[in-house]
């Protein structure tokens, strides 16, 4: 009695847990043919995308896309393990999908070496399901608000199931986004905390820790010294001069614990990772994938969350859908704000707000242009409606249009003026 | 391959290029530790060589996986360390070599012998040797003979052991740790502020601040720590009343005193001061799991450095000098302060913390004097580190993995308790026929993949003969599941669902990658912890059900 091995055996036996598992379908096809059919999206090569490919790949996936703009560092060998010493500086997609192509020649997979943002519309509408394994909470909630966007417009053909993957040194979590169907990315973005910013007040006047020092140093000395040239975390002798500017003014408080592992750490933002937990979340991602596209098995209902700092704790639980979501819900969002108060606080208070969290918003009203970041002669000739009072730009109630680098569309907020 | 000096040119600078990520979790000592390791993996499935790829990654010293299985079709399917061409070599070999291709630093071996004949050696001979002499040993997808004979094994020789099974949707990960002690558990610590009883250099300090005597400006930055102190003094003067023992309503009384000295309502330093309250006008208090440290009767005859600093720090915490207080860490959190006040107040703190330390020290000689031990035989770096962290000092004890009765009010209340007995039954079940429920008998092709010409079955037919027998599988091992609750767990009205009886059996017990991939993960970071005696490793059973969604960390 010959049976089939690997993923092959859980597409031909019946299923326990699916009442209706068609081994097949109405239109003849199988479980195995829509694994072979299926085009699956990849966000993401690093620590969670060289796992997923991996997984992809010895799950019976044929056809993968992958994306990543980034290139390969040498902090990142201690878990992408597609690549090697030799690779550090070729693109991350291009190496990866090189890799798994070795290993794996029946697959047909594609590197793009590009922003989520370049893909046409056509790329988006044509896959079946989408993996996320980034680092980036900007680009996660970018790409389910377009998806979102994609399924509204057009219906079934643009409704993309997205499985989301997260890590954080020993803590990781997955989400299994059916757009319109269950709670968006969005929908959960008050699970992850602001990233942690120190008041410029006390950068300038009141340093008491070495990461004061060093945001001194990176975010107000650097762009002083050197107007014209970024600051690159990265760049060892950046992070050199960042250390020795940090150093002394510690020094000069007493404040003590500057080192280049926390200059680059505070200027680059540096999460830990390491190969364990992306290993768990990756495959629990492509685990879900697998059971999507062949209905061998129940879905994740959807959420799940991982920690292993002190034992471990697991949990599979159902995130609720937020009625008031910008993506998902009704998409409208509202603020008050004084109407004595400038557009510029405004602004700030919108990039602060815990439902927006925006980066760089451009605002409008009933098609004026209140204040726009760029192109640069329309941002020049915006700002001085920076100052201006609120009650002088428009009227109490008026409904903003905002836009954003965070999202792929625009967003409508209704500030109501409070009391000041 | 054996480790190589000519093969390690890594510097120090490189290495810190390399795993900075880790290093930030793990720091250089618990790298230095992964780096010392030789861990035994006994199994080359593709749970062994996730599990493997995981600490070959972060720079594990050595690592011997030891096999004699060959590699068959569904390895080729599922294991990403083998490949197609690979067919018919030894497993272990293969994995090992493919696997030491991701990190030079990495040494690994293989033994091409059956693990159960390894487990099972009596002589002190080499078998023997590589377990006992092992840092871990990991047991992955074996049958329950070689798990409990590598469990008494290492249980005998305080070798920490980890065992894994992976079945189709399904898997369970499981540790057995006779005594694993851990000093930098990386624990969340409440801040040690001692503002009820604000030892003599911090009382000093804070009586030399006259809030009085402060315009507004200079008011808004006062540690909170000051202004709580203050206003713990004010309000036990006016309510006559010691500063212990408060009650919610009592503590609400000190946060309203310190809102009534704020120059103003926005000042954040009087916030913190009141939102502090709560947790810091509390009594001082050992954490429990210190206190049950503590109180353990292995700091009653000491025999390793971190008993005998336990046996210190019970001396230190009897003494009049510490009165029921650990020693301080030294650190206390960032607070809205301007530099001088801060950096004073931090000051006062830590050297607070040398000073508690040179007591601990001071017992410590006493206690290795009485032990006949020589007063550098713990090191000065480690009761540093020990007094930095002993308010978070954890001791993990699991269950052995050769024990009867598993622990069923825990499996119970996580709702386990039922995939804990098939996994258990699915053993006695291969014990018992060969083969796991669900898989063809041995003889069949299923193994290898290597079909016989004789062979004429159509697929159609392959599949329902399949199917009846993973029917036929899933009904006896549901049976034996109940059977084994009732009769020898003693459980009242045992229940397995047909349905997740039925879903082992489906598995015939062949891997899944992506399951292995994620019992790979949790063992390779249960197996990190317990080499660095960083973090928490768990106690002592992950149960992985992707076909009902049921993932639980819960204790058998």
């Amino acid at each position: 009695m010959a049976c089939a091995v690997g993923f092959e055996r859980f597409l031909k036996l019946k299923a326990p847990h699916v009442a209706d598992f068609e081994l097949v379908g109405e239109d003849g096809e199988t479980p195995a043919d829509l694994l072979a059919k299926a085009k699956v999206l990849v966000i993401g090569a690093g620590g969670l995308g060289c796992e997923i490919l991996k997984n992809l790949a010895m799950s019976g996936f044929k056809n993968i896309d992958v994306i990543d703009m980034d290139t390969i560092d040498i902090s990142n060998l201690n878990r992408q393990f597609l690549f090697r010493k030799k690779d550090v500086g070729q693109p991350k997609a291009t190496v990866a999908a090189e890799f798994i192509r070795r290993r794996s020649p029946g697959i047909n997979i594609t590197a793009h070496y590009k922003r989520i943002q370049d893909m046409p519309e056509e790329f988006y509408l044509g896959l079946s399901l989408i993996i996320c394994g980034l680092d980036s909470i900007e680009a996660r909630r970018w790409i389910n608000a377009y998806i979102h966007g994609l399924t509204e417009a057009h219906g079934f053909d643009g409704f993309k199931p997205i499985v989301d993957g997260g890590t954080e040194g020993l803590k990781g979590n997955m989400r299994v986004i059916l757009p319109k169907h269950n709670a968006c990315f969005e929908c959960g973005l008050g699970m992850y905390p602001p990233k942690t910013t120190y008041p410029i007040c006390t950068i300038a006047n009141t340093p008491r820790l070495p990461e004061h020092c060093i945001e001194w140093a990176s975010v107000l000395e650097w762009p002083r010294v050197f107007p014209s040239t970024k600051l690159d975390g990265d760049d060892v002798d950046h992070i050199n001069w960042v250390v020795e500017q940090a150093s002394q003014r510690a020094a000069k408080f007493s404040i003590a614990g500057v080192d280049f592992s926390l200059a680059q750490g505070v200027v680059k933002n540096i999460i830990p990772a390491i190969a364990s937990t992306n290993a768990i979340v990756a495959a629990a991602c492509v685990n879900e994938a697998f059971k999507i596209v062949t209905s061998c098995s129940p879905y994740l209902e959807n959420s799940l969350l991982y920690t292993g700092d002190t034992g471990v704790y697991l949990l599979a639980y159902p995130l609720h859908q937020v009625e008031e979501c910008l993506v998902c819900g009704q998409k409208e969002g509202a603020m008050s704000a004084p109407a004595e108060s400038t557009l510029e606080e405004l602004i700030d208070a919108l990039k602060a707000h815990g439902t927006f969290q925006l980066k760089a918003p451009s605002l409008s009203v009933g098609g004026t242009s209140l204040y726009f970041q760029n192109p640069k002669a329309l941002e020049e000739q915006t700002r001085p409606n920076l100052a201006k009072k609120l009650r002088d730009l428009f009227d109490d109630g008026a409904t903003l249009t905002v836009t954003d680098p965070t999202l792929p569309t625009g967003l409508r907020v209704t500030v109501t003026f409070a009391a000041s | 391959m054996l480790p190589d000096d000519t093969k390690r040119m890594r510097s120090d600078a490189d290495k810190a290029r390399l795993y900075d990520r880790q290093l930030r979790l793990w720091q250089k000592d618990g790298q230095a530790a992964l780096e010392g390791a030789r861990v035994v993996v006994l199994g080359s499935s593709t749970l062994a060589s996730e599990s493997l790829k995981n600490l070959v990654l972060p720079g594990i010293g050595e690592f011997v996986v030891v096999d004699d299985a060959v590699v068959g079709a569904q390895d080729v399917a599922t294991n990403f360390f083998v490949q197609a061409a690979d067919a018919g070599q030894p497993r272990a070999e293969r994995i090992v070599e493919n696997l030491c291709e991701l990190n030079p630093d990495v040494a690994g071996r293989a033994v091409v012998r059956a693990p159960a004949a390894v487990v099972a050696a009596e002589d002190p001979d080499a078998d023997a040797a590589l377990l006992a002499g092992a840092s871990l040993v990991i047991a992955c997808a074996q049958p329950a003979a070689v798990v409990q004979a590598a469990s008494r094994r290492c249980w005998a020789a305080g070798v920490p052991l980890l065992a894994a099974t992976s079945a189709g949707l399904l898997a369970e990960v499981r540790a057995a740790v006779r005594e694993h002690t851990v000093v930098e558990s990386h624990a969340a610590a409440r801040p040690d502020l001692r503002l009820t009883a604000p030892f003599p250099a911090l009382r000093e300090y804070v009586d030399s601040v006259d809030l009085g005597a402060l315009d507004s400006p200079a008011l808004a930055h006062v540690p909170f720590v000051v202004l709580l102190i203050k206003a713990l003094d004010a309000w036990a003067a006016a309510a006559a009343a010691e500063k212990r023992a408060l009650t919610y309503a009592q503590k609400k009384e000190v946060a309203a005193a310190v809102r009534a000295m704020a120059p103003g309502p926005d000042e954040e330093n009087f916030a913190e001061a009141a939102a502090a309250a709560t947790t810091g006008c509390a009594d001082y208090e050992i954490p429990g799991d210190v206190a049950r440290i503590l109180a353990d009767p292995a700091a009653d005859q000491p025999a390793t450095p971190f008993w005998l600093l336990v046996a210190a720090l019970r001396r230190y915490v009897a003494s009049d000098y510490a009165a029921g207080t650990l020693p301080h860490s030294g650190s206390i959190p960032d607070m809205k302060a301007d530099t001088h006040s801060y950096v004073t107040l931090q000051r006062i703190y830590k050297q607070k913390a040398e000073q508690d330390r040179a007591e601990l020290a001071a017992h410590l000689r006493a206690v290795m004097h009485d032990a006949g031990l020589p007063a550098d035989h713990v090191s000065a770096a480690a009761i540093d580190v020990f007094c930095k962290n002993a308010a978070r000092l954890r001791v993990l004890r699991t269950a052995p993995l050769h024990a009867d009765r598993p622990a069923l009010d825990a499996l119970a209340a996580d709702g386990a308790l039922a995939h804990y007995a098939l996994f258990r039954a699915a053993e006695r079940f291969h014990a018992a026929h060969g083969r796991y429920p669900g898989a063809p008998p041995a003889g069949a092709a299923a193994e290898t993949g290597t079909e016989t010409e004789a062979e004429t079955e159509t697929e159609a037919e392959t599949v329902a003969g399949l199917d009846a027998l993973v029917e036929r599988d899933a009904r006896a091992l549901a049976d034996a599941a109940r059977a084994l609750m009732a009769d020898e767990w003693g459980v009242e009205s045992p229940e397995v669902p047909d349905a997740l009886a039925a879903e082992f059996a489906r598995s015939g017990f062949l891997e899944l990658h992506n399951i292995s991939a994620v019992a790979g993960g949790i063992v390779a970071q249960e197996a990190i912890k317990l080499i660095t005696h960083q973090y928490v490793p768990h106690d002592n059973t992950c149960i992985i059900d992707t076909a009902n969604s049921k993932l639980v960390a819960t204790r058998a």
